[in-house]
């Protein structure tokens, strides 16, 4: 196997090659690893590489898996996490002067899943300062350096469109990993909230933060969650319910399934690339059997001010101490200025959005109504260009708490060869539908199978 | 509207909201955080024009479940 295809293999091939002997996961190591030295000084990804805890967590892959100890599918797997996530010995600096050095000493419980299941953790990936915004400075778009690879999971979508990790996580508050996921051309899901425990990772928003995972396939993002998934009692919003088996929605026929398409007026000031994108996805989908509907997505306007009201108070709330004692320690964003403006908005505003948040929700489910699903484009212009859209189709869901996946749909025309992602949205706690039509869609489309050239 | 009041009315404002959030910025931070602040107060202008009748409730972040018996103190 050539370096490319060792670094590029997907998680549920790389693990049928090491549960069956004929890879080690030292080998797969050495090769990501080889990747990132080759790479990273391009793109930029990663905030701290853990080299040799990788090395040590890998052997003892090995070790254990000659003991005829298989753990699962994650087992020897690299993976990399957005530097939100609290790994015990190895920094988490959330991408700010005011954390650089803290090294905590607990995992947060998404990083206790992935060890338990044997995931071998090679670093931490780049975000822009406390996970605020949709860029992530400092780091490059694999498919065009001089672009943005989107934020705040910039870091994760990169080093996954790059080959130097196959596996990674990301937080969502208005978009931050299905962002990241349809500028990089890779996979993000943005779980129903309260499925991933968010313990141990830096918020902004307690009410709008989501953690998920990030993969080159949706086969591979539903092995992922199937780890990170569970209640857990340590996170207050942590979801108590039956748990589906996620991948055995992967190959599960979409025929007959009822799907839902924005409104054409709610698709106003997209790309052109994206609209065209976008509609030769319909197209595939009506090919395989799936009977689409327009639907008016009710609210849109008024839950960007909602979003961004709840989101700016939480934010105040968890910057609190930072505000008060270290205010001239953070960075050079707009990190300060928003938590500043947001310590301004009183209580009885802040409850009036989540008040609002009640009929918005309501009015969504019966405009939903029977479907299944819902389609929308995930960012609405490819990395970089300027946004014109009438509205942001993908913090809408923060706010609703539906599961949301981004996954490739295509690359632009005008600018050339920037990946264009598809967003598929499901009703609470059916995260599966969204992976039984997102693999549906990457049986029928080779956009998944394509590389930046770096 | 509030949003499109003169800049001497949004920085007064802007000083005796931070002094009640106990931040006291300075007339170098107000001066930045301006353009913001009225956006903000953009997005509160949205807000207050939705009508919610009086019996309207929060979205509950967390839930309630049943205690169990045996759950460590």
């Amino acid at each position: 196997m050539t370096h490319d295809e060792l670094v590029y293999l997907t998680i549920a091939d790389a693990s049928e090659l090491i549960r069956t002997k004929q890879l080690s996961a030292v080998t797969l190591l050495h090769a990501v690893l080889h990747q990132i030295e080759a790479v990273d000084d391009k793109v930029h990804a990663y905030i701290t590489v853990a080299a040799e805890e990788a090395m040590s967590a890998a052997k003892a892959a090995d070790r254990e898996i000659q003991k005829k100890s298989y753990r699962g599918p994650l087992h020897g797997i690299p993976m990399a996490v957005k530097d939100t996530h609290y790994t015990a010995g190895i920094r988490t600096t959330v991408a700010t002067p005011i954390l650089a050095d803290f090294v905590p000493d607990f995992d947060a419980s998404v990083i206790e899943r992935i060890k338990d299941a044997g995931g071998v953790l090679v670093g931490k990936l780049n975000l822009p300062e406390f996970s605020f915004g949709g860029a992530t400075p400092g780091t490059r778009n694999p498919w065009e350096l001089s672009r943005t690879p989107g934020g705040s999971s910039g870091g994760s979508g990169a080093a996954l469109a790059a080959g130097m990790t196959l596996g990674a996580t990301g937080g969502d508050t208005s978009g931050s990993i299905r962002g990241p996921a349809s500028y990089c051309g890779v996979v993000g899901l943005k779980p129903t909230y309260g499925l991933v425990s968010r313990f141990g990772i830096a918020a902004i928003s307690h009410s709008l933060d989501h953690v998920g995972p990030m993969t080159r396939t949706v086969e591979d993002n539903a092995l992922l969650l199937s780890v990170l998934v569970g209640h857990d009692p340590r996170d207050r919003s942590s979801a108590e319910v039956p748990l589906p088996n996620y991948k055995k929605a992967i190959g599960r026929k979409v025929k007959g399934m009822k799907v839902g398409i924005p409104a054409a007026a709610q698709l106003e000031g997209c790309h052109a690339d994206v609209l065209v994108a976008f509609h030769e996805a319909v197209a595939v989908y009506e090919k395989l059997g799936v009977k689409i509907k327009e639907i008016e997505l009710p609210f849109m306007k008024e839950s960007e001010a909602v979003q961004r009201v709840i989101r700016i108070s939480e934010a105040a709330s968890y910057h609190e101490t930072f505000l008060k004692h270290q205010p001239n320690a953070y960075g050079p964003s707009n990190v300060r200025r928003d938590v500043e403006l947001g310590s301004m908005i009183t209580a009885v505003q802040y409850l009036r959005a989540q008040k609002i948040r009640v009929p918005i929700t309501a009015a969504f489910e019966r405009a939903f109504g029977q479907l299944d699903a819902l389609l929308t484009p995930a960012e609405a212009e490819p990395a970089g260009e300027r946004r014109q859209a009438a509205y942001n189709f993908l913090s809408y869901f923060n706010l609703l708490g539906n599961p949301a996946l981004a996954l490739p749909c295509g690359f632009s025309t005008s600018p050339p060869g920037l990946p264009l992602g598809l967003q598929i949205v499901a009703r609470p706690f059916a995260d599966h539908i969204t992976y039984r039509l997102g693999h549906a869609y990457q049986r029928a489309t080779p956009w998944h199978q394509r590389r930046p050239k770096l | 509207m509030l949003r499109n009041a003169p800049d001497d009315e949004i920085k007064d404002l802007m000083r005796q909201l931070s002094k009640v959030a106990g931040l006291n910025l300075t007339e170098e931070r107000i001066e930045n955080d301006l353009p913001q602040f009225r956006v903000q107060l953009g997005w509160i202008e949205t807000l207050n024009s939705f009508h919610l009748p009086l019996e309207s409730q929060p979205s509950p972040a967390t839930h309630l479940r049943p205690g169990r018996k045996d759950a460590k103190k």
